[in-house]
């Protein structure tokens, strides 16, 4: 546990005594006494004269648990040499904090820091740097880095896309040069005067003494005031080409075990180019991904407020990272009986004892056939196979099942779909015979489970015609680079890239650049018609130009294609190969082993697609400030997918067989939540399809579409351009989006209205060659018919009591076939029949 | 297990639910009293409903409540400009009716917007937003309907937050990226037919109400599925399921979709025309706990024979909204519900040589009133030749602040788009303060 929740960087340290241990009280709460005091950090630079660096101290406690006792009021803090480093408080006032001494900045020096509660004691060794030339305000970090964190610059104020009030930043301060000259030049020098600083707009609106529609952003001697006011003194100096910026940025701790109502500290520090490291704490952006579980001040003090897990997103200057607070549903869970069959079961019961969760027990076979049909082809199973299963006494039918139920042919209908949702194959774009050529295609690749880097190098080089060669028609759908290379990032690589077309991406550390630099790839894609069908015959030829760039639209400079998170000084694949065609570097590196943003993003859908919820979720936002929940299970599920050679069959059989999937979805006894944990089997409604489906085949009664052979099945469909309200009002989606938001999966009014009054039920269970009507002729039993209608439905046998229940109301009603119809039309109307679980 | 869910799972599917719901139509009974008591028919409190009469394709502004007599001919047009009740104040002659009831709305004659094409001035008109091809934003009426669901907004009882009448104008009018949930509930029939009916509202033929009273027992027998804190969705659907039982068997839908027990000579007060119709249909909406109705009547993009067209269009919007004005006024339900009329822009004002007028944002008219505004008001103005605002430009959002305001929903409030960007429901919009 404790390797869990301490860092590296924290073991180092050594507590420097062992004495006595008194009893200490800590937020009114009674604690058993401390075992050992650590201070954070260890070793501190102070670069600049106003530099203030925070402390955390924290206790490991007699009971193997730390606390936070950074607010402790028996801490004392004291410094060796006072006169080169003294003990204050942070900027916003709240926390300990170590400052520069008065001694004369220039000299430097060093001092070491002691920490002391009760008779325990932990130091830190300060040193302050003596300057390389004259100190002056900085205008990226100290005054935009103060305005973002005051919200001056913030998406619904000034870093609007026409600003606001005359008045336009960068978003959140992406563009440093650009505001530069609005602050210190626009406004007609309104803005920033050097010689009544407190008159500046700057700082007479967010303080409120001039009216402001954003209202008063800062106080009085507030350290943004400060802040400002100090540069504008000094005539508003814009920074010195050559300054440091942040290269990234680290959070400590990294991730914390809070109990409930317990709060803790953290510190952010970024890392600058020039090798220095800072801390932003009191600047850096931070907000709770969940704030029923943990909610965090400006000032990073986290407070947890609620059972579960969560992250503290924290952004500086284009970078942004998590801190995750851990709020354990139990203390202590016993998972002894738990065995785990792989390594998905591991890393899941890793995190539930983490967590304090228990998983539910194992489904019943009826469950589980009726899950496994439903997750893995998209159909229910037919009375008759879940008869067979259920009598079947061997021990090892599950897995037999799995093995059988991936070679049958819906298997290809039903992820034929999920990929064509996903590339958005559809008549609208790529005509009619280009949908089918596509269509066809992607049936065949799944048929014979090509390996999924295959399917995906194939559709990114697809080249030739939109009739004849089907994977070209992905290039029907996006044609423009930069549509082109939000598809690409957005579906094989789970990044959504759209912010970064205009402006640094606000919660990733995509720029510009990247967006670009990923769009480059496909400036020299041409597509053309062809008359090889006739003048009206409307083929397409996707073909390779030999020249075409695409420019940042701000430079507007060229962007040479780079691969993303490629930073300007790694070598830059796509330098066109022998062929001309950049595609082939794209598809090389987006399909290498080595590209975790593929691998990853690949065992994150197909586990959401199995599950309904993913490890990250929404499954195709996959970024730092939006962590999975269980960062281990997904790189192992990545692994096994590369070692695999990316094979779907084998990675949605390994998912198949874990115990995990095999948990009930019973939460009586369940906690609240642990469906996010994987401790249960999530309960979702069927999707549109597959509902559409297991209506018609509970009822016997197909429904028809219109060219399409008899018996075609929803989940069959080559794209959604067959009217049917049933499909569109559960969600199917147009596939017009790239987004697998665009599949509506939530419940909604007109689908209830629809099930319980509309016709698509109504006529099927009265419909004269449906179940019912067979069942009636045939002659049997009450207990008969019920049994079959409750298989061919919920795919498990009515207990007793169930069909006395029913048994009753049949006897009461005015004829035997109503009763029967309203049994079918009731069990499909039920939420066991409506949802997978 | 099974037992012990049944007794507390889906407690409204239990029997006999159906024929003792003993619903009332409580808006309609309570205003009318309300109205014959006080013999008030205005009054300053806020507005609670809303009704949208969308005229898509972009009426023609000169043709309509913005006449420019002294203009030339070719801007000037065909139709001849008539004194409304303000003295200096003239509309076409084919908008009559509202002439003699400017008294009971308002016109803004300088909206304008930069947006001249179809789709996206659609987007913008409905939703007070520039499009933006990253983000679909919602329109009013499921702004309306989020704000009931959470709470903010007074509760529908039975009967949708938001209808719409007549299909989607283009994509829009929907709830964008608030999600499908908050779309408005689509009746999509005509009104003025005879065979009019709401899909899935009216039982299906052939059920009776014994049988559907039957059907809901035995979805209580079968629907043992445990409802753990889990699985969230089971609860959303339940929650859907009883909404939408509530909405089949509620007498004040039953009473509002069934246009058939409305006077004869209210409906053909409001003119027997499918628009005249909806008119209709949306007061008894409004009258059933609807709280936003958008009709959309299509047709005005008059490109060709505007005149033409127009003579048969205007008169039946005169005729529907002049009603709609009058019996909401009588029941005394005008001054708690607005209504709004407008499209997505104006149009030309020089006549084309296929005698129509053409896509123009730069000024339109929109007339809107009831919900407690300030009604008889001509605020704004444009130049001689209805090109452009000449004083008092309002915008788009603008405009949509405005409806907000009539409707009491904070329009400072943000929403979560589903790649968590935090959206204003209106941003940068003034309401027009003249009405208020």
């Amino acid at each position: 546990m404790r390797n869990l929740t301490m860092s590296r960087c924290a073991l180092r340290l050594l507590p420097m005594m062992f004495l006595a241990s008194p009893s200490i009280s800590f937020g009114g709460e009674s604690v058993p006494p401390i075992r050992s005091l650590f201070v954070y950090p260890d070793e501190v630079d102070l670069v600049r004269q106003d530099a203030v660096q925070r402390l955390v101290v924290w206790g490991e406690l007699e009971d193997g648990k730390f606390y936070d006792l950074t607010d402790h009021d028996a801490l004392r803090i004291e410094s060796s040499d006072p006169a080169v480093v003294k003990i204050g408080r942070s900027d916003e006032g709240a926390r300990p904090a170590v400052r520069v001494g008065p001694t004369l900045h220039a000299k430097g020096g060093a001092a070491q820091v002691r920490v002391r509660l009760g008779d325990h004691i932990a130091e830190t060794a300060v040193r302050v740097q003596s300057p390389k030339g004259v100190e002056r305000p900085r205008f990226v970090h100290d005054v935009l880095a103060r305005l973002t964190h005051a919200g001056c610059n913030s998406g619904s104020c000034h870093g609007a896309q026409h600003g606001a009030g005359g008045f336009k930043l960068s978003l959140l301060g992406y563009e440093p040069d650009i505001d530069f000259i609005e602050i210190a030049r626009g406004a007609g020098g309104r803005r920033v005067d050097p010689v009544d600083p407190d008159r500046s707009l700057l700082i007479a609106k967010p303080r409120g003494l001039i009216a402001h529609e954003g209202g008063v952003r800062f106080r009085e001697n507030s350290p943004t005031h400060k802040a400002l006011r100090g540069w504008i003194e000094s005539r508003a100096p814009r920074d010195a080409k050559d300054a440091p910026h942040v290269e990234s940025l680290s959070v400590f701790p990294r991730e914390r075990r809070l109990s409930l109502e317990q709060s803790m500290h953290f510190i952010v520090t970024a890392r600058l180019s020039d090798g220095s490291r800072e801390d932003v704490t009191g600047r850096a952006l931070l907000e709770s991904l969940n704030t029923g579980v943990a909610s965090v001040s400006p000032s990073a003090r986290v407070v947890a407020t609620g059972r579960g897990e969560t992250s503290i997103m924290v952004r500086y200057q284009g970078q942004a990272d998590v801190v995750r607070v851990t709020v354990p549903f139990r203390d202590f869970v016993d998972l002894a009986s738990f065995e785990p069959r792989s390594f998905i079961d591991e890393h899941v019961a890793r995190k539930w004892s983490k967590l304090g969760l228990e998983p539910s027990a194992t489904c019943s076979n009826g469950e589980f056939i009726r899950r496994l049909f439903v997750a893995s082809i998209g159909t229910l199973p037919t009375p008759e196979e879940t008869r067979s299963f259920l009598d079947d006494p061997s021990p090892d039918k599950r897995d037999r099942l799995i093995d059988a139920v991936l070679e049958r042919p819906e298997y290809v209908d039903y992820w034929t779909l999920k990929w064509g949702d996903l590339l958005r194959v559809n008549r609208t774009n790529m005509n009619e015979k280009g949908m089918w050529a596509m269509h066809n295609w992607l049936r065949a690749e799944v048929r014979a489970n090509r390996p999924l880097d295959q399917v995906v190098s194939r559709l990114v080089t697809a080249q030739g015609s939109t009739y004849t060669s089907g994977p070209t028609n992905f290039f029907r759908v996006a044609q423009k680079p930069k549509d082109l290379a939000e598809t690409t990032a957005q579906v094989f690589l789970g990044v959504r890239m759209q912010c970064a077309q205009c402006h640094h991406h606000p919660f990733e550390k995509w720029t510009q650049e990247d967006y670009w630099g990923l769009a480059a790839y496909f400036s020299r894609l041409g597509i053309k018609s062809s008359s090889e069908f006739g003048v009206y015959g409307r083929e397409q030829v996707v073909y390779v130009k030999p020249s075409g760039e695409v420019r940042h639209p701000k430079t507007r400079k060229v962007v040479p294609p780079r691969p993303l998170g490629a930073g300007d000084t790694e070598s830059k694949p796509g330098a066109a190969d022998a062929s001309g065609d950049r595609r082939r570097a794209l598809a090389s590196w987006l399909t290498s082993k080595d590209n975790r943003l593929f691998s990853r993003n690949l065992a994150n859908r197909f586990w959401g697609y199995v599950f309904g919820i993913g490890i990250v979720e929404p499954i195709d936002d996959l970024r730092v400030t939006n962590p999975p929940t269980n960062p281990e299970l997904l790189d192992a599920l990545a692994d096994a997918l590369v070692e695999g050679r990316f094979d779907q069959k084998a990675l949605l059989r390994t998912i198949f067989r874990s115990r995990v999937f095999q948990l009930s979805s019973r939460t009586e006894t369940q906690t609240r939540g642990a469906d996010f944990f994987f401790a249960t089997y999530p309960t979702r409604r069927l999707s549109a399809e597959v509902l559409h489906d297991a209506i018609c085949s509970a009822t016997q009664v197909p429904e028809p579409f219109s060219g399409l052979p008899a018996g075609s099945r929803a989940i069959g469909l080559p794209d959604s351009n067959y009217s049917s309200y049933f499909l569109q009002s559960f969600g199917k989606p147009k596939r017009v989006m790239a987004c697998e938001c665009e599949r509506v999966s939530r419940p909604n009014m007109a689908q209830a209205l629809h099930l319980i009054n509309g016709d698509f039920i109504e006529r099927r269970v009265s419909h004269a060659k449906g179940r019912v009507a067979k069942l009636l002729a045939a002659k049997v039993s009450d207990e008969k018919i019920i049994d079959e209608l409750y298989l061919a439905t919920y795919s498990r046998r009515p207990i007793e009591a169930e069909v006395a229940r029913v048994r009753g109301l049949v006897a009461a009603s005015p004829s035997r076939k109503e009763a029967f119809e309203d049994v079918l039309w009731a069990l499909c109307n039920s939420a066991e029949f409506l949802f997978n679980h | 297990m099974h037992d012990r869910d049944l007794t507390r799972r889906r407690d409204f599917i239990r029997v006999g639910a159906l024929s003792s719901l003993g619903l009332t139509l409580p808006r309609l009974l309570a205003a009318e009293e309300h109205a014959k008591a006080s013999g008030r028919t205005e009054s300053s409190k806020k507005a609670t409903s809303c009704i949208l009469l969308w005229l898509g394709g972009g009426p023609s502004h000169i043709d309509s409540f913005d006449p420019k007599p002294d203009a030339p001919a070719e801007i000037r047009g065909e139709f001849k400009s008539i004194p409304t009740k303000i003295p200096g104040v003239h509309f076409t002659e084919h908008v009559a009716r509202l002439a003699n009831r400017i008294d009971r709305f308002s016109l803004l004659r300088s909206v304008t917007s930069p947006e001249n094409g179809h789709e996206r001035a659609t987007h913008d008109l409905l939703s007070g937003y520039r499009f933006t091809p990253a983000l679909s934003y919602p329109s009013y009426g499921s702004v309306v309907a989020r704000q009931i669901e959470e709470g903010q907004l007074a509760s529908a009882g039975d009967m949708p937050g938001y209808v719409l009448l007549g299909g989607y104008p283009f994509a829009y009018g929907g709830a964008g990226y608030l999600g499908a949930q908050f779309n408005p509930f689509g009746v999509t029939d005509d009104p003025n037919a005879k065979s009019f009916r709401v899909r899935d509202v009216s039982l299906p033929g052939g059920s009776s109400p014994e049988r559907v009273s039957r059907r809901r027992k035995m979805l209580a027998a079968v629907d043992t599925f445990q409802r753990g804190v889990e699985s969230a969705d089971v609860g959303v659907m339940d929650a859907f399921y009883e909404k939408a039982y509530a909405l089949i068997s509620s007498p004040a839908a039953k009473w509002a979709f069934d246009l058939e027990n409305e006077a004869a000579h209210n409906r053909d007060r409001y003119g027997r025309h499918r628009f005249g119709q909806s008119c209709l249909l949306a007061r008894r909406l409004i009258q059933a706990g609807v709280r936003f109705v958008t009709i959309n009547m299509g047709g005005w993009d008059t490109h060709q024979n505007n005149f033409k067209s127009l003579k048969t269009k205007l008169p039946q919007v005169d005729q529907g909204y002049s009603a709609l004005l009058d019996d909401l006024a009588e029941r005394g339900l005008l001054d708690s519900t607005v209504v709004a009329c407008f499209g997505e822009f104006g149009r030309t004002p020089k006549v084309n040589p296929s005698a129509g007028r053409d896509h123009w944002g730069r000024a339109m008219s929109v007339t809107i009133g009831g919900g407690g505004l300030r009604h008889g008001l001509v605020i704004g103005e444009t130049n001689d030749r209805a090109e452009e605002p000449t004083e008092r430009p309002i915008t788009v959002a603008d405009l949509a602040a405005t409806i907000y305001h009539a409707l009491g929903v904070d329009f400072s409030e943000e929403y979560l788009t589903p790649q968590n960007r935090p959206v204003r429901v209106n941003y940068q919009g003034t309401p027009v303060g003249e009405l208020f």
